[in-house]
């Protein structure tokens, strides 16, 4: 039996593979502070939902949180859950914030939004199920300036790599 | 940048300002002292000036409140490590004349207003 794929398929598998890429070269640098890092896999989930939509960069994201994991070995673990949650979170954002009328978000809108969602949406997480703790709350204020900062950093990255695409959506 | 992009960054930074206002005004002073001496706690608000004195193992051990802070002032030990500790003001400080068998701490009623479990020195 042969599998029949498409030029799609074939799309969303070397994007999530960037994705992935950058997903584990980063899990190898080190944090000042557990959870914040660059998450520049958000460069990838960017590019790919302003010019292959919203389906293809949910493939590209889910794609990347769990072939990374199974990569790294941390599939099901807490981390896991964090980078899923954080993955669904920004993914819901982003769908929505691509129907905004007019010119819309650009690239650095879409990142900064996705980059806060995913932070949010990992802080709910473990506010649920890890460390129910108000003091928790006092980590918030510097894990959310990370998310502002890198998602702005990696929005320009997105914004300069489209500029150089010669690939234009039909 | 579109405008929107501005826009959306600027809200990002107003909401990241109210986050900081929000999360970290919290003082994380304390309202109250608890003293533990022979098994038995007490508590005091800080808000009033005066001396306390306790009976401990070894003798009484007086602990001072001024200026919504605790301290030791007098403990019939030999350290003296208790004394040396200083003024309590953080919720969730703690300090003990151990010979004696004297535990002061000062709490706050604020669960969010509590930064740390425990403090010593």
């Amino acid at each position: 039996m042969r599998i029949q794929t498409t030029r799609d398929d074939y799309r969303i598998a070397w994007l999530a593979a960037l994705a992935i890429t950058i997903h584990i070269a980063e899990s190898a640098l080190p944090s000042p502070l557990p959870g914040v890092k660059p998450g520049l896999a958000n460069v990838i989930t960017v590019i790919t939902l302003l010019t292959f939509g919203w389906r293809a960069a949910v493939w590209v994201s889910l794609l990347r949180v769990l072939a990374g994991s199974l990569l790294i070995g941390s599939f099901l673990t807490p981390t896991f859950m964090l980078s899923f949650s954080g993955a669904v979170a920004s993914l819901v954002v982003l769908g929505l914030a691509m129907r905004l009328p007019g010119r819309g978000f650009g690239p650095i809108g879409h990142s900064l939004l996705a980059a806060q969602a995913h932070m949010a949406g990992q802080f709910m997480v473990v506010y649920w199920l890890f460390i129910p703790n108000a003091a928790l709350l006092n980590l918030l204020p510097p894990f959310m300036t990370a998310a502002l900062l890198f998602g702005v950093v990696s929005g320009t990255i997105a914004a300069a790599m489209l500029q150089q695409m010669t690939y234009k959506p039909a | 940048m579109t405008a929107a992009d501005k826009i959306a960054l600027a809200t990002s930074l107003l909401i990241l300002m109210t986050l900081y206002v929000v999360c970290w005004s919290g003082s994380g002073l304390a309202d109250d002292v608890a003293i533990t001496a022979a098994g038995r706690t007490q508590i005091f608000p800080l808000s009033r000036d005066r001396r306390i004195a306790v009976h401990g193992r070894l003798g009484d051990s007086v602990i001072e409140i001024r200026s919504d802070r605790a301290r030791f002032i007098a403990s019939p030990c030999s350290g003296k490590v208790c004394i040396h500790a200083g003024w309590l003001n953080r919720a969730g400080a703690t300090t003990a004349c151990v010979p004696n068998g004297v535990i002061v701490s000062v709490t706050g009623d604020d669960a969010a207003k509590v930064r740390y479990d425990a403090i010593n020195f």
